[in-house]
């Protein structure tokens, strides 16, 4: 049966992403039957595949909610699959510049050596992301730390407070937003520091 | 009101209400440190899902290489005594099987591969028509059912290409090989992803039927295409011409 049980669902909620690998290994193939029949009209497989590791990663962070109901997860990631596949995304992310969709392309599409010049990214946003993600990589203490467990492993404020012993909730939102901005300012210092290189 | 923190998380899985998309523009064209907020939790967001993207990618070549893992073996006294007793049990199954198959008829080879039926589809959420008859076929199939499953699919108003091949499987599996016939022989002519596995099971309801010929002539083709089932269609022109 295409599902999760329950220990797999805590396994989840504490970091560890491999049950969902195990059903994304395991039922590609029933996913791709089941979305195809659900979008009636025709979408090559890798169109296919990526909606799916799109709802996948919806899931992932669905699970980490404490409203989730563990029934017809694989329905549920169907029906997701099914969405990104109408390009439903499109409407809500026209209002920034790094788009996330065109930001992840980029990131995997450089990751498995492509060529990145046709990627949807300016390469002005093709500096930026590269950049952001070299300092971020160097960088080393708590504030790196707390930005990765924050948005890179999606964990909740709760399992932060606790794990870097942070006092309460508005002191741990004010060193988010102190770390965002240290982590900016170490992106414009390194983008001048490029900048006067080519000069 | 959504809070900021909320309103880029939702942003971010472009979960946002008309109503929350108006106030995340107001909030990227007015405040300029929650513009800066979004455009760096962008970047590491996808960062997050690409490599999330590729943890699943390589899971499932992972899961295709089907590699077998090795095992640390305890030895102890009944470890040979053991290993020996189950190679004997082995010997006399391989040989029993070998009899079965090699000593059987190309219609037992036939019944072989039907007993082995072919995957059901996932079970959708829906609720038109079409859709709950599709879930009734599903559940049908699965359950052995196949009159219920015929009978369900046919409640389908135009129905597509995979409820089209699975009407035709139901059809063979019920053992009605005139009635499976030109429903996969249509799945077969349509060119889609389902007409590999149309072309195998369509050679089979032809052999059920007594069409020996038109049997042959599909197995020689899969055989042919050295694809999906080649190698039990070698095995069974093999026992029809013997």
């Amino acid at each position: 049966m295409c599902k999760l049980n329950e220990p797999e669902i805590e396994q989840i909620r504490s970091g560890n992403d491999a049950p969902l690998g195990r059903l994304y290994g395991q039922y590609r193939q029933n996913l791709i039957t089941g979305l195809r029949s659900k979008a009636k009209t025709q979408h090559s497989i890798e169109d296919m595949e990526d909606a799916l590791q799109e709802a996948f990663f919806v899931i992932r962070s669905k699970i980490k909610s404490p409203d989730f109901k563990n029934d017809n997860v694989c329905g549920y990631i169907i029906k997701i699959a099914h969405y990104k596949l109408l390009d439903q995304d499109k409407k809500t992310w026209r209002f920034t510049s790094i788009n996330p969709n065109e930001a992840e392309k980029y990131i995997s599409a450089k990751e498995r050596g492509y060529e990145s010049s046709n990627i949807g990214l300016d390469h002005e946003n093709q500096t930026k992301v590269d950049i952001a993600l070299e300092v971020l990589e160097e960088w080393k203490g708590p504030c790196k730390e707390l930005l990765w467990l924050a948005y890179y492993n999606d964990r909740s404020n709760a399992y932060i407070l606790e794990k870097l012993k942070h006092k309460n909730k508005n002191v741990l939102k004010s060193s988010k937003s102190r770390c965002l901005r240290r982590w900016r300012e170490k992106i414009n210092e390194r983008l001048s520091q490029k900048e006067q290189t080519k000069k | 009101m959504t809070d900021k923190d909320t309103l880029i998380e939702k942003y971010l899985y472009s979960e946002l209400s008309n109503t929350e998309a108006q106030q995340f523009e107001e909030a990227l064209k007015n405040d300029s440190d929650f513009a800066d907020e979004v455009e760096l939790r962008t970047i590491i967001f996808a960062k997050a899902k690409s490599d999330f993207k590729k943890k699943l990618r390589d899971t499932q070549r992972e899961y295709q290489k089907e590699k077998p893992t090795a095992k640390v073996v305890k030895l102890n006294p009944t470890y040979y005594l053991k290993r020996i007793a189950a190679a004997l049990i082995i010997g006399v199954l391989a040989f029993v099987l070998y009899q079965y198959l090699a000593g059987g008829s190309p219609d037992q080879l036939v019944d072989n591969y039907l007993a082995d039926t072919h995957s059901s589809p996932t079970v959708l959420m829906g609720d038109n028509d079409n859709e709950k008859a599709w879930q009734e076929a599903i559940k049908a199939y699965q359950s052995k059912d196949y009159s219920a499953s015929v009978a369900a699919i046919q409640k389908i108003q135009a129905p597509d290409a995979e409820q089209q091949f699975y009407l035709g499987l139901s059809y063979l599996y019920n053992k009605n090989y005139e009635q499976a016939i030109p429903v996969l022989k249509q799945s077969l002519d349509a060119k889609n992803s389902f007409s590999e596995s149309a072309q195998w099971y369509l050679s089979l309801a032809y052999f059920k039927n007594g069409q020996t010929d038109l049997a042959r002539k599909y197995l020689n083709i899969i055989v042919g295409n050295a694809g999906w089932k080649s190698e039990e269609a070698g095995k069974l022109l093999k026992e029809i011409e013997s």
